[in-house]
Order: structure tokens, then C-alpha cells, then sequence
């Protein structure tokens, strides 16, 4: 661990129109840290990895990331400075096979912009590299297959195998869990577990408390666009304002 | 007869579908309709004249079409579409690029006159025919064949089998999140463009050595029709371009030959309407129109 944080958010704030989804927020994160988000629906947490990430522009504040402003950088740029993130709704070309997902998202890192302008062959190298990230997501075997047709747990996957094609250095998972079963959380968990090498950084939203105990080192909690607490796991969920804001939402399960 | 009717209409519908590709390949990337594919197509039979007259044999002239309106798709990109990226600029940029197409025409009349210009090909090459189950073809036209059949099979194999391709595809399912993973759109669309008005320009040296003569007039209804086609094959699917456009050119000649004449074109058009009403996606597209892209 460094003196200067991966991510420096610094009282970043969003405004839609009246609406402030995001308001004067502040969060820094590590290099191997792993960060776990929490708060009720509509608390902003989506919002702030849209900020991260650069589907949105900030109404206020900074954002620093590796040492560098990436404030007004555009989607790509930040794409390629390491920030990889998955989506609420699994975002996937699903018209594309499950290997293709995953060699879109491998750069050649040469970046020679005449030379790849047109480049026919050289194909196999990144059909191997993506072969070996479906074998750690335990997809290998379906990498021919359209990656429309994957079932809800194997989409997932996918889609975290995508983004860990980009060599992130800090992945951002909004609600990985979502629409799965026990059983499947488990087995994600294990996945991610499993390819920690890969995953230098996480930002991890999520519902389900249980599996932010279990990942994360450090949890933020988020209500109103605000940051209400910080701290372990334990701290976090034992803090009276994120009880009372979970309750509040008739969100019972803390 | 009607099997010579339906060759012909075959050798037709192959360059119908090599500019319908051009439109869909555009489309299915960018959304947006690039119109200067049209005299792009036209330029092909002039690109052609210009090569030879300047020394080029025929088949160096073939590639030199592909190249110079490969290289002009680049500069339609450039100036018609690299600026209007937004989805309500579609408009725009169809506007902008049938200007350029606009000025192709008049630099094209103001070389070579507003009368068909012949095209240097050797007279014995169009006379020459071969039997074919009875039938006398004209080598001309089994040469157009194949080398169309050549250009759709590289074309296969470019956007389902290399890198370029697989980037082509999810750009054209969703840019955003192509872009997120780093993919460089930019350079896509020009990849795309370059590809697109290639093809284009193929169709149009097809045309010119079919018939003999570039026609500065010709892109405008051509194209028209390859847009036809293209959405009665489903906006955005080369499969569809290049059955539709075989559909329609055995249409179009069957018409001719049943003494329809020029009304034969009445039928595209219908056949348009009727398929666009019956299946509003085209026959092969509903998954594109109806999917929706972010």
C-alpha cells in the first residue's frame, strides 16, 4: 500500500436538473483494496460508479485515479487507464460468441495506429488469451456459443471474465449478485476469490450484505447521495444511521 | 429464356448487393444512412476509364477502384459523419454525405462531359459467350459473378474471422460499451467506410463492364434501390443485402422479360412496401430495429 490512494474521489457531487444524486462525496481506495458499497435503493451508488467510470460528468469535485486527474477524461480514455466496470443488467454483445465477448476487450498493447488499421491476421493470440480467461470463469467450454444465450449466473461471468480482458486496475462490480440464488453467489464469490491475481482493486455494490462481509475489506455506506459511514464490515453495519437507513427503506435483512 | 432472364437478373442482383452491403455495413455500425455510397458506385465505371487511360491493365484498374473509393469513404467519413456523433444527427450527416456525393457527380460531369463515357474494354471480351446447359452466357457476366461471389466471401471472412471484424460487430451493437472496453470507434468507422465505399465502388466496375459505358447519372436510382434492398433484407444484416439484392435483380428481369419494361421497377418498390409491412424489421433484421442499442 502507497501514500497516494488509487482512487482519490474528492466531494464529488451529480445534479440532475433539481435532483442531486450525488452530493459533496468523498471516497479513496487503495491498491488492494476492496471496497464494498452499500446503501438503499436510490442512495447514489450506481451514480457514483457512473461517475468513476465516465457515463456521467460531475456537477463538482475531482477525481483522481493512478495519480492522475481523470475528471473530464472521456469513457475510453478511463477504459484504458485501468478502471473496468460490469452493469446492473448484464451488458454483453450478445450477438457475438461467448470468446469474442472476451477478445474485444483484449488490447493489443503495440497500439500501432497504421499498422492495425488494417490488420488481417494475428487473430490466434488473442483467441488463445481469451480461451484461458473463459477456463477461469469456468466457460471454456461453452466459448463457442452465442453469448445471448447464456443463462443469468454464466452471463455474469462473462461479463466479469470481459472485464478483466481490459487488465483493469480497479474493477468496479454494480451489484454482481443480483437476480441470483444462494448457490450462485457462492460460486461467484469463489470465482472472484480465485482470480484475485487479476483483480488488483474492487468496487463492489451490492444488497446483499452477507457477500459484502465476505469480500470486502473495507464498506462505505451511502444514503441520499451521501456518505454515512465508513469503516470494517462490522463497524459499518452496526452504525446507527445505516441500520436506520436500511430500515427506513423496509429493507430488514441488516 | 427465363433461365437466361434469371442469370441475367442474378449478375444484376450481385451488384445491387455489393452496394446494399456498402449501406448496411454504414448503417449497422453507425445507425446512420451515408448516401455518397451511391456515386461512389457510379465513380467505380470512372475510376476504371481513368486507370486504363492511363496506362493501367484491366485488373490493376479493378484494384485501383477499390482503393481510390476506399480511400474517397474516408474522406466522406471525415466529413460527413466524424463530427455528427450524436443519434439526433442522423439526419445531418445522411444530408452531408449526399452533398458529397452531389459534388462527385458534377467534378465527374465537369471531366468527362454529361454523356456515357465508353469503357476500354476489348469488344471481343463482351461478344464472347460459353454454352452453359444449353444456355449461351456471356463470359462478362460469369466473370462478375465470381468476382462478386470473391468480394462477398472476403468480406465473410473479414467481419466473422479477424480482429477488425469482431470490433466491427460490437461496435455495431452497441458503441458505448465497445468504447468502455477500449476499442478504438474512431477507427472502426473509418475501417468501415473504407469498406463499405470499396464494395460500392466494385458494384459500380461491375455496372460499367456489364454495359460498357460509365454514366455520371446512374448512381442516384442504383442506390436508391440498393437502399430498397437493403431494408427489405433487414437493416444493418449483409445476409439480407445480398438476398434481397439477388431477389430483387431476378425480379427486375423476369419483369423485363415478361414485358414489363421499365415498369419491372414498379415491382422493386412494391415488393418494398409489401415486405416492410409484412415484417417491418425486413426479412432478416427484426432482431436489430427491435434490440435496443445504448
Amino acid at each position: 500500500m502507497s501514500d497516494t490512494p488509487l482512487l482519490d474521489v474528492r466531494a464529488i457531487s451529480k445534479r440532475f436538473g433539481g435532483i442531486t444524486a450525488i452530493d459533496d462525496l468523498s471516497i479513496s481506495l487503495f491498491k488492494g483494496d476492496i471496497l464494498g458499497l452499500v446503501g438503499p435503493n436510490g442512495a447514489g451508488k450506481t451514480a457514483f460508479v457512473n461517475c468513476v467510470t465516465g457515463f456521467y460528468t460531475l456537477s463538482g469535485g475531482a477525481i483522481h485515479f493512478d495519480g492522475r486527474d481523470i475528471s473530464a477524461l472521456p469513457l475510453h480514455q478511463r477504459g484504458r487507464l485501468g478502471l473496468a466496470r460490469t452493469f446492473q443488467n448484464i451488458r454483453l454483445f450478445r450477438r457475438m460468441t461467448v470468446a469474442e465477448n472476451v477478445a474485444c476487450a483484449l488490447r493489443d498493447h503495440a497500439d500501432r495506429p497504421l499498422r492495425s488499421l488494417f490488420r488481417f491476421g494475428g487473430d490466434a493470440g488473442f483467441v488463445r488469451a481469451a480461451r484461458d480467461l473463459l477456463e477461469r470463469v469456468r466457460l471454456a467450454d461453452k466459448a463457442d456459443q452465442l453469448a445471448g444465450s447464456l443463462p443469468y449466473g454464466e452471463a455474469r461471468r462473462l461479463e466479469i471474465a470481459r472485464a478483466l480482458a481490459t487488465r483493469p486496475k480497479l474493477l468496479l462490480l454494480d451489484e454482481p449478485t443480483a437476480g441470483m440464488n444462494e448457490e450462485e453467489t457462492q460460486e461467484l464469490l469463489a470465482d472472484l476469490r480465485r482470480n484475485a491475481d487479476l483483480i488488483p482493486s474492487m468496487i463492489v455494490i451490492e444488497h446483499d450484505i452477507k457477500f459484502i462481509r465476505d469480500v470486502s475489506t473495507r464498506v462505505v455506506a451511502m444514503d441520499y447521495g451521501r456518505k454515512i459511514a465508513e469503516g470494517s464490515a462490522a463497524e459499518v453495519f452496526a452504525h446507527p444511521q445505516v441500520v436506520e437507513a436500511y430500515l427506513g427503506a423496509g429493507d430488514a435483512d441488516v | 429464356m427465363i433461365a437466361e432472364q434469371i442469370v441475367n437478373g442474378v449478375v444484376l442482383g450481385s451488384m445491387y448487393a455489393l452496394v446494399a452491403l456498402g449501406f448496411t455495413l454504414v448503417f449497422g455500425v453507425l445507425d446512420k444512412l451515408n448516401f455518397a455510397l451511391s456515386e461512389l458506385f457510379m465513380l467505380g465505371g470512372f475510376v476504371v476509364i481513368a486507370s486504363v487511360g492511363l496506362g493501367a491493365p484491366l485488373w490493376l484498374a479493378g484494384i485501383l477502384v477499390l482503393v481510390v473509393c476506399g480511400l474517397l469513404g474516408l474522406v466522406v467519413e471525415f466529413v460527413s459523419f466524424r463530427k455528427f456523433t450524436s443519434a439526433d444527427a442522423q439526419v445531418t450527416a445522411a444530408l452531408s454525405s449526399l452533398a458529397v456525393g452531389l459534388i462527385m457527380i458534377d467534378l465527374v460531369q465537369k471531366t468527362w462531359g454529361g454523356e456515357p463515357v465508353s469503357v476500354p474494354v476489348p469488344i471481343e471480351w463482351r461478344r464472347a459467350n460459353v454454352a452453359f446447359f444449353g444456355m449461351q452466357i456471356q463470359v462478362m457476366k460469369i466473370v462478375i459473378l465470381a468476382v462478386t461471389l470473391v468480394l462477398m466471401g472476403v468480406l465473410h471472412w473479414l467481419i466473422s474471422r479477424t480482429a477488425m471484424g469482431r470490433n466491427i460487430r460490437a461496435v455495431a451493437e452497441s458503441p458505448t460499451f465497445a468504447t468502455l472496453l477500449g476499442i478504438d470507434v474512431k477507427r472502426v468507422n473509418q475501417q468501415t467506410f473504407f469498406i463499405a465505399s470499396a464494395l460500392a465502388g466494385a458494384g459500380g466496375l461491375m455496372f460499367s463492364l456489364r454495359n460498357g459505358i460509365a454514366s455520371s447519372d446512374i448512381g442516384f436510382t442504383f442506390g436508391l434501390k440498393a437502399l430498397a434492398i437493403m431494408a427489405i433484407g433487414g437493416m444493418g444484416d449483409l445476409r439480407g443485402a445480398v438476398l434481397g439484392g439477388i431477389l430483387v435483380g431476378v425480379i427486375e428481369s423476369l419483369a423485363i422479360q415478361f414485358g414489363f419494361g421499365k415498369l419491372g421497377e414498379i415491382i422493386v418498390w412494391a415488393l418494398m412496401i409489401l415486405v416492410l409491412l409484412a415484417r417491418p424489421g425486413g426479412l432478416f433484421g427484426a432482431a436489430h430495429t427491435t434490440e435496443q442499442r445504448a
